[in-house]
């Protein structure tokens, strides 16, 4: 460095500690000020006191100073438990996922051994109503207060087989399940037993008619060969059935003008 | 950042901060709370700290900066701007002043409580004059004046004492 430029830097460098005795100052003016007084070999005089000064006033980032011990053991301890503070929350948050995990495989677990018990049962069991053996098609009876009113004999429910009168000429009755004993309905006890036609095909009644007889003898029906005298049985109880309902519509309409008799008043 | 990282990179900061705040005119009580805060939220916040090395310590330095200003602000200067008295230089010999270090931090002490803190928050927080301002409550122009007269009241009995 000449004497020239040692000379412009001396001239900058007291003009920068002019505005930093009088209070100026950031960061860029101060580093400049360090940047000079390292760069410039032989200070003036009056401007050594200067630099010692301004070196000792700038923060020094390397220095540390040890802490009191009490101190040092409170920080320790408070980061402490701020460490097993945050390990224990992260564990309750790692807790739940895994319940919630093993929840839900329990629960897809269930629906799938349901739905597998739901497809088995049913297949074994069968979709379509099972269809009642020949000559024991399912019926109901109805009891009335009534003792004139005949029991009405309601059909089962219909099947695919088309009703036809046996070749022996008999008509079948549509009877309880095979297991149950049928109870004569009262039509029966005046009329004796009439049997109508069943819902299976005709072949399906091609037994011996002594066989029939005497199944049907077990359960106190009587046979009719005759194909007159089972029709003639045959209408005596529907008509007795008309009026029979005929009497039900009369003692509803009266029960019902008394009802509503009643209501005017 | 785990926790053994933190151990390392973070907490070893603790005594410079110390230090830092120590130099900016804290007593060391409150000194020692300012680090622990700082540490504490320093954890609460590692996902933000920087990996880079000096990037780290930056960051944390400024993180324990403005602790520090925010204790400065809790405490108002006792003294205004206009209404300093100086308090006399002490008198001892160049054998107590034989470190220049010390002998510059006796000479800050000495000095009225304005000029001494807005010193240390210009020299030792790195604070610039906005915030040494909004760090005491004071004008801007009243900050520039106490700076002034500290560091020309320090440049006289520095070379007093150096002569």
């Amino acid at each position: 460095m000449n004497d020239k430029e040692r000379h412009k830097l001396i001239g900058e460098l007291r003009e920068l500690l002019e505005s930093w005795y009088s209070g100026e100052g950031d960061g860029t003016l101060e580093r400049r000020i360090d940047e000079l007084f390292r760069c410039i070999d032989e200070l003036p005089a009056d401007l050594r006191a200067d630099r010692e000064l301004f070196a000792a006033m700038q923060q020094e980032a390397g220095e540390e100073v040890p802490m009191a011990p009490d101190a040092e053991r409170r920080l320790e301890a408070a980061m402490s438990a701020a460490f097993r503070e945050d390990s224990a929350t992260r564990q309750r948050k790692l807790r739940f996922p895994r319940i919630a995990i093993a929840i839900s495989a329990a629960a897809c677990m269930l629906i799938i051994l349901s739905a597998v018990t739901f497809l088995f049962r049913d297949d074994h069991a069968g979709i379509a109503p099972s269809r009642p053996a020949p000559g024991m098609a399912t019926a109901s009876t109805v009891e009335t207060d009534d003792s004139t009113t005949p029991a009405p004999i309601l059909p089962a429910r219909p099947l695919e087989a088309h009703a036809e009168v046996p070749r022996h000429g008999k008509a079948i009755t549509p009877n309880t399940p095979a297991n149950a004993t049928p109870v004569p309905s009262k039509a029966d006890a005046q009329t004796d037993s009439v049997i109508t036609p069943a819902y299976p095909s005709a072949e399906d009644y091609i037994i011996s008619l002594s066989e029939e007889e005497e199944l049907l003898a077990e359960e106190n029906y009587r046979v009719v060969v005759d194909e007159r005298e089972a029709n003639s049985i045959i209408s005596s109880i529907f008509s007795r059935i008309d009026e029979s309902i005929d009497r039900q519509h009369l003692q509803e309409n009266s029960i019902r003008n008394e009802y509503s008799h009643h209501t005017k008043l | 950042m785990t926790e053994k990282e933190f151990r390392q990179r973070v907490m070893s900061l603790h005594r410079l901060m110390y230090g830092m705040a120590l130099r900016m005119g804290m007593p060391p009580d409150d000194a020692a709370d300012a680090v622990q805060d700082t540490q504490l939220k320093l954890w609460r916040l590692r996902h933000g700290i920087p990996d880079d090395p000096d990037e780290l310590r930056l960051y944390c330095l400024k993180a324990f900066r403005n602790s520090c200003i925010s204790w400065f602000r809790r405490q108002h200067p006792e003294e205004s701007a206009d209404s300093l008295s100086d308090t006399p230089s002490p008198s001892a010999s160049d054998a107590e002043y034989r470190d220049t270090r010390a002998a510059i931090e006796r000479l800050i002490d000495s000095l009225p409580e304005g000029q001494r803190t807005a010193i240390r928050l210009s020299s030792f927080g790195g604070l610039d004059n906005n915030e040494i301002a909004a760090t005491t409550g004071l004008s801007e122009a009243n900050v520039r004046q106490l700076l002034s007269r500290g560091r020309r009241k320090l440049r006289e009995r520095w070379r007093m004492i150096s002569d």
